[in-house]
């Protein structure tokens, strides 16, 4: 026999489906009967020939376990920009942007405060001069022509918090080792 | 290592002639000097970014001109905790071949609690005034290797010799003292600095950069005949209290004409004081010489400021310029150029330089003018 599958039969068992020794459900009905004449061992062997395509073969077809696409996303730019004057009446910012990747040189851009967010609590609680954010430019190649896309993101500034006045002591402690300690 | 000194420019003052040699490349401030009877020194620290190196200016500009013998360095002065007049420092205190005899910086009061501003800083993961801890740390090492240092507020002493012989010109008194900051200045900058810790609950920002100035250490150097201002970025000042302001008003404050004033904040309104210059231009129009500065939309000195000291001044020289590029292809790919200029309503690069210069002046101690140069990119203008 070529390509035999060895499927395991469960005498008592009286469900419609059943798994077969690769563990996948399927019909007891389909399964091809053995000759009357050979003891029935509990397993039945369905034959297989390599490319047949005989109506009493029954081919097993196991979904797919990978997508046969994936989507990849290349960074193409990236900057750590530096916010220097915030124009709220106008709408702008000015910032400061250093390149993370690519030639390593500086800039300067402007900004609509737009861009940040449309929620003016939190363009308010992270936009500041003195303010870090990344800029970058990505594109994303998957199902279609590849699509690039810029962004800002800023984060929230840390709030300061019960017990960081001695994390403050301890970290100059650190930094400042020959300076009498900020407790004195 | 990127070298700054054209060969036909490697020549060392006579020992009668004070140097004054200043770099500015756009961003940065630093004045190498060369005292007669005191010997070289340095007043901040600035870098520049030549084809991929990093060079700091002044420790090359020994380097190259001293070789190889290193006399130690009279002092190393940081005037003020401004990213662009102390990066580099820490290499010069540290990598320097011949020590240093005097570690100087603005007073004291205020080192603390900048030093606890920066801690605040990184607590809540922001590097304010990158490097400063470095500096901070190779002037302790410095010092630990010997040399003294110097807390610098109004009307201290840098350096004072009284009755040196000079050959080639005669007996002389040296001093080198700080004109500010003023106790006021002090105070208020410490009390800025208090507020930069916020009450729990609250967001922790950086303090303006504009702040840091309060601080500002001018000098004053007397010399022969000569008379020299180093102006930092003490700003204009207000009530008597504080900036140019105080330090005219102060009773003990020396005559201040002079044969040359380095222009203090780069030109800028801001650091125009109508009674310092009258008393600078007292005896003459000086030679004058101011750094640019550029930070986002922030260029200076502007047109109209540059004019102001040309009337002033009999020559005024200007260190470097800062370029903008705005065509953006020549440094990024179309794709990129495209999806960012989408985003931002501008967008300029600002053109990396490729050398450095500086402005070089010698004079001789009854004020002749030996030497009045100009390494591209810096220019008189």
């Amino acid at each position: 026999m070529e390509n035999a599958t060895a499927q395991k039969i469960s005498q008592e068992s009286t469900t419609p489906l059943i798994e077969d020794i690769t563990g996948s459900l399927i019909l007891r009905d389909s399964i091809p009967r053995t000759d009357p004449d050979k003891e029935n061992t509990g397993y039945h062997i369905s034959e297989q020939s390599s490319g047949s395509e005989s109506p009493e073969s029954k081919q097993i077809i196991e979904p797919a376990k990978k997508p046969i696409y994936e989507i990849t996303e290349n960074i193409d730019q990236w900057w750590i920009g530096e916010v220097l004057e915030v124009h709220t009446n106008e709408g702008y910012f000015v910032a400061s942007l250093r390149d993370v990747i690519g030639p390593k040189v500086e800039s300067v851009a402007e900004f609509d405060i737009k861009t940040i967010s449309e929620n003016t609590e939190e363009v308010e609680q992270c936009l500041f001069p003195g303010a870090n954010f990344a800029f970058y430019v990505v594109t994303e190649h998957g199902i279609g022509p590849p699509r690039t896309s810029s962004g800002l993101q800023f984060t929230m500034p840390y709030i300061w918090r019960e017990g960081d006045n001695e994390k403050v002591k301890e970290l100059y402690r650190d930094l400042f080792p020959s300076d009498p300690p900020l407790d004195e | 290592m990127i070298s700054i000194i054209p060969k036909e420019l490697l020549t060392l003052p006579k020992l009668d002639e004070l140097e004054i040699c200043v770099f500015g490349p756009g961003y940065g401030e630093s004045v190498v000097l060369y005292i007669p009877q005191v010997g070289w020194g340095v007043i901040d620290s600035c870098v520049a970014r030549i084809e991929e190196t990093i060079t700091v200016l002044p420790f090359e500009y020994l380097s190259e001109l001293l070789t190889p013998q290193y006399p130690k360095l009279a002092f190393v002065i940081l005037t003020h905790p401004h990213e662009d007049h102390y990066k580099g420092l820490e290499k010069l205190l540290k990598d320097y071949p011949g020590g240093i005899e005097r570690v100087c910086r603005y007073d004291g009061d205020g080192i603390r609690e900048l030093k606890t501003y920066i801690s605040t800083q990184r607590i809540a993961s922001r590097d304010v005034l990158p490097g400063l801890v470095e500096v901070f740390r190779a002037m302790q090492t410095a010092t630990e290797s010997g040399a003294q240092l110097r807390r610098l507020n109004e009307m201290t002493i840098v350096f004072e010799k009284e009755r040196v012989e000079v050959e080639g010109y005669g007996t002389t008194d040296i001093r080198m003292i700080a004109l500010s900051p003023s106790a006021e200045s002090i105070q208020k900058y410490v009390e800025i600095l208090l507020q930069a810790v916020p009450p729990v609950g609250k967001p922790v920002k950086p303090l303006k950069d504009k702040y840091h100035n309060l601080i500002s250490v001018a000098l004053h150097l007397k010399i022969g005949d000569l008379q020299v201002v180093f102006g930092s970025d003490l700003e204009k000042g207000s009530d008597c209290k504080t900036g140019w302001d105080c330090v005219i008003h102060n009773r003990d404050c020396p005559d201040l004409w002079a044969n040359m004033v380095k222009i203090s904040h780069h030109g800028s309104e801001g650091g125009f004081n109508s009674l310092a210059w009258k008393a600078h231009t007292s005896k003459g129009k000086p030679i004058a010489i101011l750094t640019p500065f550029c930070k986002g939309n922030v260029i200076l000195p502007k047109d109209g400021n540059l004019e102001n000291f040309k009337e002033l001044c009999q020559k005024v020289g200007i260190t470097g310029a800062v370029k903008f590029n705005e065509n953006l292809h020549k440094y990024y790919s179309r794709r990129v150029v495209m999806s960012a200029t989408q985003k931002a309503r501008s967008f300029k690069v600002i053109e990396p330089i490729e050398k450095a210069g500086f402005l070089r002046t010698r004079l001789g101690l009854d004020g002749t003018i030996i030497e009045c140069l100009a390494e591209n990119p810096a220019k008189w203008v």
